[in-house]
């Protein structure tokens, strides 16, 4: 419990050090002075009858505490699993305390401040094993009233988002259970209301299995380069499972690699927010500040933390990547991050998403949004083909509906629950899990005869697009969905060619030449393998077009010095590095990790054995991963036969009503494809 | 579907970034101030049936991001819009700077004939004004646009702003300035209408069908 509460006490500290406009230690003078006296005329928005509410002077000095708060509830955001397991997280956290604060202080926060009408306390009384995450449950009913009252009461002085919310009400749909006071109440991601609020329904794992799931995701992270290189078939199916939440900031960190670009760059991010900024995009990224996610606890308060956090790494990225600039997309982007993890940490993972995952998507022009929706588009008319007509005769431009859905990853579509569960995925699988999101969400919408009978106009239908069916969105069916549709990364690399070929055709060259995208963390494994022995400039290989920006990236200190030795080392915990980030202390043996589970004794015993377990469970798995990947194999020619038949019957079926067409489409046969290795083709294949 | 109205008109909402679009849209459908709103990512919409000169008029207002890059993907909502709101904020000498790159936009993605209002919204701000009444006024005339002062968050000029757009184009239908028949007018008949007319609106609905491009 002490333990639990350390870093906690910490955290009104470190989050004031932020909040007041002095500058903290380590931050540099010209952000914090400068967001303050730009939110106080920030007020901008907040016209006569606002200003009065926000006056400033009472925000700085309430932040502190809001700041603390929300950390502790973005955490306990993560659920019911976050609070169980807390237990586990926090012991880890534990001796890192003195560690960048923000993450291990959310972590032990979270059972202290927990809002969440959830049955955590009970859970963990029933739970005798863990008798650390004991404490700080009990102690969490005990000190939550008043502390949550008096924050809701200052966030109501700083915003009108409360006021506001009563209005909203009725925009959430007739049976909204929430009213009156129910209001005040995060939901368990942090919500305080808005479309994105998850009511109670939501399920829950239960707490064996969501133990279960940390305890494997701790030992593929003390492993984590030969998961991704040799099983990562397993690390994907665990992502599509739903990544714990507890552990879901680390692993997406991990996933995108954006940890190891935090290790290259100590001291980079600061050296970052503490250059000057171009005000052209300063104006900007301040008047988007206030409009992400207001309804979220963590962003609710005008110049609260949230707010200064995200104005910090989009300034920061605005710097990192000059010709990039700010894209008005990227601030729920990081502010979903923010959510999660602390600012560097969120800069870096940002970073990855721009840069690997979707390059182009932000840049000026939003070339790479447009030919993605032509692809989309294309892979559309597999999907759904009565979708696809219907948006064809309506003239309807996937850029109308699919903008908001690409850029900013479903983040402001999707109930919460579903949102991370696509995060998850994506981290792993990269953009074909946004185009299979989009995919099956337009088949649920426009895909039957029925449906399309309601959506007779353009702009019925788009109204439609913009309010999807809840049940499609609903997690589970959601992923269900998303990883049954055959779509890969090699149909969407061949969609591609075809696409750029037809742009090429009809607009001239691409203004902007992205660097080459990565299909997820495997890729982004595979391309530091290949540039991190000492290659030299062959990596050019990679990708042509992308050199240029790579190479101002490496102006910008990105790549090479330290790995080597950590190349080498691939096997065991990469461990004191990543105490750096604050997330994961001790070197993390999947054991050590369970320790603050039970009492010491005992447990060390049982790990023991586990560990033993463990390694003859580890021989016969990958026996089985080897099978299993076999059984992948085959079944994947078996599907692509299966495609080819489909296609074949769908041209049929087209043929006869627009055989014109068809031969202008042609069929998007091997030859669109034939340009890319066929190797690699396969390989990609075996993703799906 | 049951409503019934005489015309429909598209509207589109341009300007630059946090200009204030979406709040004057969101008061004019809802009639209430939008006070934690997203940006806008891409378009909204919203749409409200008004009685303009004894007829029924339907909006159907496309709203869209404001800032600069999203043009390339905010010009396909332009496509027949009859009717457009711009919006500057009088608190922000830039916003006012980029008219003249919006209407070029407007007037040759949409139609040359768009009939524009310009908008210089948050009029509740005028300690902090930056843009003169005098000097937009000058600017609306120059370029042939109407022009109000509005305030999304008071409301003052919203519906005003929208019903004198639409009372314009309604007008150059009577005058003939407009065929609402044209292709890419902005302008469909609605059911009320339809009633009366020898059914102009199959024609329209079969064009779109033949160009599979």
């Amino acid at each position: 419990m002490s333990m639990a509460l350390g870093p906690g006490a910490d955290s009104p500290k470190t989050e004031e050090a932020r909040a007041s406009p002095t500058p903290g230690p380590g931050t540099p003078t010209g952000t914090p002075t400068r967001t303050p006296s730009r939110t106080a005329p920030g007020a901008l928005t907040a016209k006569p009858p606002l200003a009065p509410k926000p006056g400033t002077t009472v925000a700085s000095g309430v932040t502190a505490r809001v700041a603390a708060v929300t950390a502790g509830q973005v955490t306990s955001g993560h659920g019911a699993a976050a609070a169980t397991s807390a237990s586990t997280t926090q012991a880890l956290e534990d001796p890192s305390g003195p560690g960048p604060g923000p993450s291990g202080t959310c972590e032990a926060l979270v059972a202290v401040v927990t809002v969440t009408p959830a049955p955590e306390p009970a859970e963990n009384s029933q739970d005798l094993g863990s008798t650390s995450s004991l404490g700080p449950g009990i102690s969490g009913p005990r000190g939550q009233a008043p502390d949550t009252l008096s924050y809701l009461d200052s966030v109501s002085l700083m915003s009108g988002t409360l006021e506001s919310l009563a209005d909203d009400v009725s925009s959430m749909g007739s049976d909204s259970e929430i009213n009156g006071l129910a209001l005040r109440k995060t939901d368990k991601y942090g919500f305080l209301g808005g479309s994105q609020y998850s009511g109670s329904l939501e399920s829950s794992i239960p707490v064996d299995v969501a133990r279960q799931r940390e305890l494997k995701w701790l030992e593929m992270f003390s492993n984590w380069d030969k998961w991704l290189s040799r099983r990562f078939q397993k690390v994907k199916l665990r992502c599509r499972k739903g990544i714990p939440s507890s552990l879901r900031a680390k692993a997406w960190q991990y996933l995108s690699n954006s940890k190891e670009l935090l290790e290259q760059n100590p001291g980079k991010f600061e050296e970052l927010e503490r250059a000057p900024g171009d005000p052209k995009w300063l104006d900007v990224i301040e008047k988007d500040l206030h409009r992400q996610f207001p309804f979220h606890e963590m962003f609710a308060a005008r110049g609260g933390h949230g707010q200064q956090d995200l104005y910090r790494i989009l300034k920061a990225y605005t710097i990192y990547r000059p010709d990039e600039g700010y894209c008005q997309a990227q601030a729920p982007v990081a502010a979903v991050l923010l959510m999660h993890m602390p600012a560097e940490q969120a800069f870096w993972c940002l970073v990855q998403i721009c840069d690997k995952y979707l390059p182009g998507y932000y840049s000026a022009g939003l070339e790479a949004i447009q030919l993605d929706g032509e692809i989309f588009f294309a892979l559309l008319r597999r999907a759904s083909p009565l979708a696809h007509r219907h948006l064809r005769r309506q003239r309807i431009d996937p850029v109308l509906y699919m903008t908001e859905w690409f850029m900013c990853i479903f983040a402001r579509t999707l109930p919460w629950a579903s949102v991370l569960r696509v995060w998850d995925m994506f981290f792993c699988e990269g953009v074909k899990i946004i185009f299979r999101v989009a995919l099956v969400l337009l088949r649920h919408t426009l895909g039957s005869v029925e449906k399309l009978r309601s959506c007779q106009g353009m702009y019925e239908t788009m109204e439609q697009l913009r309010n999807l069916p809840p049940q499609c969105m609903q997690e589970d069916f959601l992923v269900h969905e998303v990883t049954t549709l055959p779509v890969t990364e090699a149909l969407i690399e061949r969609e591609n060619t075809a696409q750029l070929k037809k742009w090429r055709e009809t607009r001239g060259e691409l203004q902007y030449r992205p660097s080459r995208r990565l299909h997820g963390s495997r890729a982004i494994h595979e391309e530091r393998r290949r540039q991190q022995p000492p290659l030299g400039p062959s990596s050019s290989l990679l990708s042509l077009p992308g050199l240029k920006s790579r190479g101002s990236r490496a102006a910008g200190g990105a790549p090479s010095p330290p790995p080597p030795a950590r190349r080498a080392s691939a096997g065991p915990a990469p461990g004191p590095v990543v105490t750096a980030e604050g997330l994961h202390p001790s070197l993390p043996s999947p054991t050590g990790n369970s320790t603050p589970l039970g009492s010491s004794k005992e447990t060390r015993k049982q790990e023991k054995e586990r560990q033993k377990q463990e390694k003859e469970r580890e021989k016969e798995r990958q026996k089985q991963e080897k099978e299993r990947e076999k059984q992948e194999k085959e079944r994947q020619k078996w599907e692509k036969e299966q495609e080819k038949e489909r296609q074949k019957q769908e041209k049929k079926a087209q043929g006869r009503k627009l055989s014109l067409r068809r031969k202008a489409d042609g069929p998007p046969g091997p030859q669109d494809g034939g340009d890319r290795s066929s190797a690699s083709e396969a390989r990609q294949d075996a993703y799906f | 579907m049951a409503e019934t109205y005489d015309f429909l008109f598209k509207f589109l909402v341009i300007g630059s970034a946090g200009t204030g679009k979406s709040c004057l849209l969101h008061q004019f459908i809802e009639n209430k101030f939008k006070q934690d709103s997203n940006h806008t990512i891409g378009v909204e919409f919203g749409s409200r049936v008004v009685n303009v000169g004894g007829k029924t008029v339907k909006l159907q207002i496309w709203d869209t991001a404001g800032q600069e890059r999203f043009r390339s993907v905010t010009r396909s909502y332009y496509r027949g819009a009859a009717g457009a709101l711009l919006v500057y904020d009088i608190t922000s000498r830039e916003t006012y700077n980029s008219l003249a790159a919006w209407l070029t936009d407007a007037r040759t993605l949409a139609s040359p004939n768009i009939v524009v209002i310009l908008c210089g919204n948050k009029k509740d701000l005028d300690p902090e004004r930056e843009v003169t009444f005098l000097e937009a006024s000058r600017f609306a005339q120059e370029n042939e646009l109407m022009f109000l002062e509005t305030s999304a968050l008071t409301g003052e000029n919203v519906e005003e702003a929208f019903l004198k757009c639409a009372r314009t184009i309604l007008n150059k239908i009577d005058s003939g300035e407009l065929d609402p028949e044209r292709m890419g007018s902005g302008i469909q008949y609605g059911d009320a209408s339809l009633r009366q007319l020898r059914q102009p609106r199959s024609a329209q609905a079969v064009a779109p069908q033949p160009c599979g491009c």
